[in-house]
């Protein structure tokens, strides 16, 4: 029959695309997740090297307004404090390319130099956050840091860190990759469609187990029954059943009973 | 002969043949039973060999080696929700409030040596084993391989879904972790909506209002006792009655309506249904211990105010979540009675649905008018409507399925969870009649072609 | 062929090597037990053990067995015209129930009634549901406090920021579980009669969804929506959590409450309709 050879290639094809889409998602070629800390984005940026002031009249101001006082096109800073600034420059999101789209993550368009010059400016805007002091080493209470995070972060960003839309076109990011600092500054200031935590509902120390929580769910001590793929549960866990298993099986039954055996020969 | 000449009676020996072991222990355990005739006549029994044929076994094999992984976790795990504190070696749980169940499953997790990878296997084996029966029963569909006189082992075959269902919800929900819990509310809700008896029914399921003690307990027994035993004797009937009929064959070559072309069961059908046991379990093996499944320690105990998302259950029960989340948000109240919203998706159009699913031989009997008994399978095309029916709801149940993780898919297709929801919603209308209808015309242009050349038959 | 020829075929070295390699592979994970186990490893080496051997017996079967094929004929499935009428007879002629309905009758009555108080164990399983879902554990007076059992303060919580609240004394209770959410005042547009229920923009409703009941615990902060992550169902906090996306049928209850002098909040009484998913006389 001639179904018998062209099924088979077709399954060989189903799965060659199955092992092929989990290499793209999740697999060794996933798309880049988030820039690293200030190291490489001192390396990608420009560095003018100006004062805080001229920068921010060049690049924010016309969304911001001049003192930080916020236009159509863009916010109040007056909140954001070093906090704030720090992460929407150190992440990318700011500043925009046009205002009124969404706020994405990106290369960060200054390097290490201007971002502190730019964060000192808008931190004197008035009273919002300083840039929290997170450390993450030995003594991190990760049992606390887990505690805080399924009950405060869990809902929006995946008990796995891998994040989640949550509707509005807004997305909880995938965490796992987010430097330290960064995770600290973001539950203080609360950007985007986040809301913000001040230190009476997470307090400093609670950052640094989240952060160190976060950390150690990268690691292989969290994941000691192999690949995650993406950790996103049970969706991606029925993808794997059907085009790795099912597919795997299906070879295996045609293969069983292919044709032109030895033992088909009359006896 | 009387009792007293048959219990004299000398040790029977056939002939001058050189007698072996085995001629011995035939001899030994017919004497006894009576049994060699009909084990002749089994050992000798014919199969058709399709590798389409093969899928049933999957099935079979995947809930062998559930069975058999099972049985291993049920020394370790304690179907016990009172709290206990974990100090187990997994450092982000140290100190936890956690039930006993939950920490039973930890320490089978990470205490004991290939507890972990017995419990993925387990787990993986119950995807692949409704996978495999969905793939079985297509089979069965498309080949019309369930018109008489197989319409009862087809009824038999669907209660042996339903209890695949069932056993892999029970199952999932018994380390009381945070995502499967949240399903159990979930559960509960769909159960509390049934108009008048509602709130009786899971009050009487779960012992309580949601969250209760004696749920726990429940779903083990269930899970490892009431659900396996039906299995077993389901599936025992299942295979009865395929040996009293014997089974089905595609037309060609010698094939009749009246006679069965194959190979003898032993040796060549029974070490190829071995083989596909053993590699069935390696092919488990492999993935299960490559490729995680249901970290409980990353979603962490069951607590009733907290939540992760995304928020799934398996995917076999996908189905029921895209309903869940594309039905529409109608709670009238008729007469006083109120119609919660959850009741539509969650109860009617399930048992519509598999209402349907479970008597379709005598709809189609019915339909088209053909009460014959069959034995010879059809190519799919060449029933078209057939086709086009079974065609058309796969592919609700697949929107349906997509719809599940539709949060988990707007991020991968950079698209608003709300404009995805809106899309499906359309598409599982839209969809089931497009593929219906093209899975028609491509059946009767096949049959035409077919028909140049014309089959044999009885 | 057959090992009976001479020589080994081919296959028969192949098999024989398999089921070699299923032994050592066998081996292999003792060893690997021994030394304290690896699930990954412990995975490849079971598949390797019996893929080889699965492979091994297929290939004995397709390559060094013959099993040609043969013709079975059918027999009719029925047992022959006259066995149901010997059945029929079999089962009714000593017996003779057809001939005694009224017995019969009484027996079934029997069985009816027995069935009925042989129910009652499985309606021990669960007591009647009572009043138990038009309530919760708030009542007037009771303050609210976090999960750690601590009163919550106003202050605590910055403008547009959240806290999972619980009435005093039920710390963690399921159905009691309330979100005290802070927006700002002149935003909330809420009605007049729930207007005083939600002291300088601090609104308080229950967390559990009106759906299926999971907590509604993402917040989209910057447009005051609460969403569910089960079926995406969305809130709009500011007038009163009613359902703005999504499959849920009513809005989230909203708890009264007014805030002390010392800045706790305490609740003015219960929520005023039943909380969570919707039961046929969830209006009596």
């Amino acid at each position: 029959m001639v179904f018998d050879r062209r099924a088979a290639g077709g399954l060989a094809a189903i799965a060659l695309l199955g092992i092929l889409g989990w290499v793209v998602t999740w697999g060794p070629l996933r798309p880049p997740s988030l820039p690293a800390g200030p190291a490489i984005a001192a390396a990608q940026a420009q560095v003018t090297g100006a004062p805080g002031q001229a920068l921010y009249e060049a690049s924010c101001a016309a969304c911001h307004g001049t003192h930080g006082e916020g236009t159509a096109d863009g916010p109040a800073l007056g909140e954001t404090g070093a906090a704030g600034a720090d992460f929407m420059l150190r992440t990318g999101r700011m500043p925009q390319p046009a205002p009124g789209e969404p706020v994405r993550r990106d290369r960060p368009a200054f390097g290490e130099a201007d971002i502190q010059a730019l964060v000192a400016y808008v931190a004197s805007f008035g009273k919002g956050p300083p840039i929290p002091d997170v450390q993450v080493n030995a003594s991190s209470d990760i049992a606390a840091g887990r505690a805080a995070y399924i009950a405060t972060c869990a809902a929006c960003h995946g008990a796995a860190g891998s994040g989640d839309a949550v509707g509005g076109g807004a997305l909880a990011p995938p965490l796992l990759d987010t430097p330290p600092t960064q995770v600290g500054e973001a539950i203080r200031v609360g950007p985007g469609a986040m809301p913000q935590f001040d230190s009476r509902q997470i307090s400093d120390k609670d950052l640094s187990s989240i952060a160190a929580y976060l950390a150690f769910l990268r690691s292989k001590a969290a994941a000691p029954g192999g690949e995650t793929v993406g950790g996103v549960g049970p969706v991606a866990e029925g993808y794997v059943g059907w085009l790795v298993y099912l597919v795997g099986l299906l070879l295996v039954t045609r293969w069983i009973e292919r044709r032109r055996q030895r033992s088909d020969r009359p006896g | 002969m009387t009792a007293p000449e048959m219990a004299d009676r000398p040790r029977v020996r056939g002939g001058d043949a050189a007698e072996t072991e085995l001629d011995r222990l035939v001899a030994w355990l017919d004497e006894r039973t009576g049994l060699a005739g009909v084990a002749r006549s089994a050992l000798r029994k014919v199969f058709p060999d399709h590798w389409s044929f093969l899928l049933g076994e999957v099935a079979l094999f995947c809930y062998v080696v559930l069975v058999a992984t099972g049985v291993f976790l049920t020394f370790f795990f304690a179907a016990d929700s009172r709290p206990v504190t974990y100090d187990g070696p997994y450092p982000p749980l140290q100190g936890a409030q956690v039930s006993a169940a939950f920490d039973s499953v930890m320490r089978i997790s990470f205490e004991v040596r290939a507890g972990l990878l017995m419990r993925q296997i387990h787990h993986w084996a119950a995807v692949v084993f409704v996978a495999a029966i969905v793939v079985h029963v297509s089979r069965i569909f498309f080949t019309g391989a369930f018109r008489r006189p197989r319409e009862v082992n087809w009824l038999v075959g669907f209660t042996l879904l339903i209890l695949a269902l069932l056993a892999g919800f029970t199952g999932y929900s018994l380390p009381d972790d945070l995502l499967s819990g949240t399903g159990l509310r979930i559960a509960y809700s769909v159960a509390e909506s049934i108009p008048f008896i509602g709130p009786w029914l899971a009050y009487l399921i779960f012992g309580g209002e949601f969250p209760t003690v004696e749920l726990l307990g429940r779903l083990y027994v269930f899970h490892i006792m009431l659900i396996p035993a039906l299995m077993i004797g389901g599936i025992s009937v299942h295979l009865l009655i395929l040996y009293l009929q014997k089974h089905t064959q595609f037309a060609g070559g010698r094939a009749r309506e009246s006679n069965v072309v194959g190979r003898h069961f032993w040796p060549g059908q029974a070490f190829r249904s071995t083989g596909l046991l053993i590699l069935t379990a390696a092919i488990l093996a492999l993935v299960g211990g490559l490729v995680q499944i249901n970290p409980v320690w990353v979603y962490g105990p069951f607590v009733p105010y907290a939540v992760s998302s995304p928020a799934q259950p398996d995917w076999y029960i996908g189905w029921l979540e895209g309903l869940l989340r594309l039905g529409p948000n109608w709670q009238p109240t008729i007469l006083g009675v109120t119609i919660p919203t959850v009741f539509l998706p969650g109860i009617v159009i399930p048992t519509l649905l598999f209402g349907g699913f479970a008597i379709w031989p005598f709809i189609e009997a019915r339909i088209s008018g053909d009460h014959r008994e069959h034995h010879l399978l059809q190519w799919p095309w060449q029933a078209p409507v057939r086709l086009a029916i079974g065609s058309g709801i796969l592919t609700l149940f697949v929107v349906l399925t997509i719809a599940g993780g539709n949060d988990v898919l707007a991020v991968f297709l950079h698209v608003e969870v709300e404009d995805l929801t809106s899309t499906l919603r359309i598409l599982a209308f839209v969809a089931p009649v497009v593929v219906g209808l093209i899975a028609y015309r491509l059946g009767v242009e096949r049959r035409r072609r077919d028909a140049v050349v014309p089959e044999t038959d009885a | 062929m057959s090992g009976s020829a001479p020589g080994r075929s081919r296959v028969e070295w192949v098999v024989a090597a398999l089921f070699g390699v299923t032994a050592l592979a066998g081996l292999g994970l003792l060893v690997v037990y021994v030394l304290g186990g690896q699930t990954q490893v412990e995975g490849v080496l079971l598949a390797i053990a019996l893929g080889s051997l699965g492979i091994g017996i297929v290939m004995w079967a397709q390559d060094l067995m013959i099993t040609p094929v043969v013709v079975e004929e059918r027999h009719p499935l029925e047992a022959g015209p006259e066995v149901p009428a010997d059945l029929e007879e079999a089962l009714a002629e000593e017996s003779g129930f057809t001939r005694r309905r009224f017995l019969v009758g009484m027996l079934a009555t029997a069985l009816a009634g027995l069935a009925a108080a042989l129910a009652i164990p499985v309606l021990s399983l669960g007591p009647a549901p009572g009043r138990e879902l038009f309530t919760t554990a708030w009542r007037p007076g009771k303050r609210l406090v976090g999960a750690d059992g601590v009163p919550v303060r106003a202050g605590d919580i910055p403008v547009d920021s959240l806290v999972t609240v619980f009435p005093e004394g039920d710390p963690g209770s399921a159905d009691s579980q309330t979100l005290l959410i802070r927006v700002p005042p002149d935003q909330l547009r809420l009605d007049p009669t729930r207007a005083a229920w939600a002291p300088d923009g601090y609104v308080a409703y229950s967390k559990i969804c009106t759906h299926a009941g999971c907590p509604v615990g993402l917040y989209r902060a910057s447009e005051r929506k609460l969403i569910c992550p089960c079926h995406q169902s969305t809130f709009d906090v500011l007038t009163g959590a009613t359902p703005v996306f999504g499959p849920a049928g009513r809005p989230l209850p909203q708890l009264p409450i007014h805030l002390q002098p010392d800045g706790t909040f305490v609740a003015d009484g219960d929520f005023p309709e039943p909380v969570g998913p919707a039961f046929w006389n969830e209006r009596s």
